[in-house]
């Protein structure tokens, strides 16, 4: 999936298929540093989005009241 | 009357004055009136004033037209006031407000001065009660039947509601306390609070509401739900928001709207049409946080599952590496063993061979030697043997034996064996060892 194009859901069902894919037995080895590395990406994406501000928004919402 | 008719015909005219008239309508109202009566009747216009009596108009409106059909002053007198407002706003949840149909025990009273009033000497809840609750049901009955009830509340509620638009009044406590308590939240999570103002009491309610929900309409993709609270007053008037069009407003919005309009005791028709009904505003504030809270919780689970499976895979795999290693290690020292194994068979075999052929070289030795010896005792046997036998026939030669003495006698060349055998007269020879001799028979 391409960054630009993440939300925090689709972040969250990618999370729950790494989830779903560590837990088969057909995972190799090999791909466990790629799933890794995704996973750390995404959780901080998640994360982000529920405790970092929006410093946009924040502008946006302020020009409401001019 | 009479009197009056005949002066009048007559062209005198005796005009009666204003006292006079109130004065006389207020002894047959008074006295018609004696006793305290039960009205019903809509308040409006109901204020306190400085000298704590409480003043207001009681009207009865026509039910279809909505037009005032009868309208009269109405008063609380302070000492009873108190009692009756605490009472009545305890059992019903409502104040004593404009807008309440209520039944009341009122003395009419026919002032000279102030005319025609009803002073209200008590209130029966049950009613307003009552009535709040049909006036209820009848929006809800039209809300069904429109079919709009649950629009608002069949809208999916955001995943993450951080961007949201509140209806409040902007001096209300609980607006303050609602923002305070989303933005000061303990778990960091961000929310986007944006107020738009409006009355939330009396009559403006409703159109002041319905405004601001236009203006929000105008901004709705800047936002995720919409909040509307109020609260922090002792006791709040909700029957403003018993309106069946600010309920429709709110059930065909297309933001789900949260309702947190500060009431224990009843539900207005605003619960019924909103997506989500909460007590207070901070309630509110919590539910919002709560739903936050758990996608946060989401995401951390998924680290922590995430991370013990990454730990498990790896540990797996070290565990089969070490297996394998210790298969190897094992395999070495199984080899290792049977090295040593065939090391001490091969030195068994080399030293059983070792000792198996001096053993055999000795047995063939001691053969040979056995044999040597066999041999010779053997040659030594036949060679004594023959030695004997040789000795034997040696001993057993005539001259042999004649030289031991013996003596061969012949007749006629032939030894005689038997003296029978020799007739008497015979001439025999002896043969000695060194001669013979002639003998003759008798």
């Amino acid at each position: 999936m391409q960054d630009e194009q993440l939300t925090y859901t689709s972040a969250m069902k990618e999370l729950e298929e790494i989830v779903q894919k560590l837990q088969s037995t057909d995972c190799e080895i090999d791909q466990l540093c790629q799933l890794t590395e995704r996973s750390v990406k995404l959780l901080a994406f998640c994360k982000e989005k529920l405790t970092k501000t929006d410093e946009q928004l924040v502008k946006l919402l302020d020009s409401l009241d001019n | 009357m009479a009197l009056r008719a005949t002066k009048e015909q007559s062209g005198e005219k005796d005009p009666l004055s204003l006292h006079e008239l109130t004065r006389r309508i207020a002894a047959v109202v008074n006295t018609s009136f004696a006793d305290p009566i039960w009205v019903v009747a809509e308040l409006s216009d109901v204020r306190v004033a400085a000298n704590g009596h409480c003043y207001m108009t009681l009207i009865e409106k026509e039910p279809r037209r909505g037009t005032t059909l009868a309208s009269v002053r109405g008063m609380i007198w302070s000492n009873r006031w108190w009692l009756l407002r605490d009472s009545f706003a305890e059992q019903t949840g409502q104040p004593f407000a404009t807008g309440l149909k209520v039944m009341i025990l009122v003395q009419v009273t026919m002032h000279e001065q102030y005319g025609l009033s009803l002073n209200i000497l008590d209130v029966d809840p049950t009613y307003t009660l009552g009535e709040m609750a049909r006036r209820r049901m009848e929006i809800i009955r039209q809300l069904k039947e429109d079919g709009i009830i649950d629009m608002n509340r069949e809208l999916p509620f955001p995943v993450l509601p951080q961007r949201i638009a509140i209806i409040s009044a902007e001096s209300a406590a609980g607006y303050g306390d609602f923002v305070k308590q989303l933005t000061h939240n303990a778990y960091g999570l961000k929310f986007y609070a944006h107020l738009f103002p409006a009355t939330m009491q009396g009559q403006q309610t409703e159109p002041s509401v319905i405004s601001a929900l236009d203006r929000i309409n105008e901004v709705q993709e800047l936002f995720d739900v919409v909040v509307i609270i109020r609260g922090g007053g002792a006791t709040v008037e909700l029957a403003s928001f018993d309106s069946y069009l600010l309920a429709s407003y709110v059930a065909q919005f297309p933001l789900p709207v949260i309702v947190g309009i500060g009431h224990d005791r009843d539900e207005t028709v605003l619960d019924h049409v909103a997506h989500t009904s909460v007590k207070t505003p901070t309630a509110a504030a919590a539910l919002l946080i709560d739903t936050l809270l758990a996608e946060m919780q989401k995401v951390l689970d998924f680290q922590t599952e995430i991370k013990d499976h990454l730990q498990q895979k790896v540990d797996l795999e070290r565990q089969r590496l070490q297996r394998y290693g210790n298969a190897v290690r094992n395999t070495h020292v199984m080899l290792t063993r049977q090295i040593s194994r065939l090391d001490i068979i091969g030195q068994k075999v080399q030293s059983a061979s070792r000792q198996f052929l001096a053993n055999g070289n000795n047995t063939l030795e001691t053969l040979q030697q056995a044999i040597r010896l066999l041999s010779r005792q053997r040659l030594q046997r036949e060679k004594d043997k023959l030695e004997f036998i040789g000795n034997t026939i040696r001993l057993a030669q005539p001259d042999n034996i004649l030289k031991r003495g013996f003596s061969i006698t012949r007749l006629d060349g032939h030894a005689v064996k038997s003296a029978a055998s020799v007739p008497p007269s015979s001439t025999l020879t002896i043969q000695t060892a060194d001669g013979e001799l002639t003998a003759q028979t008798k």
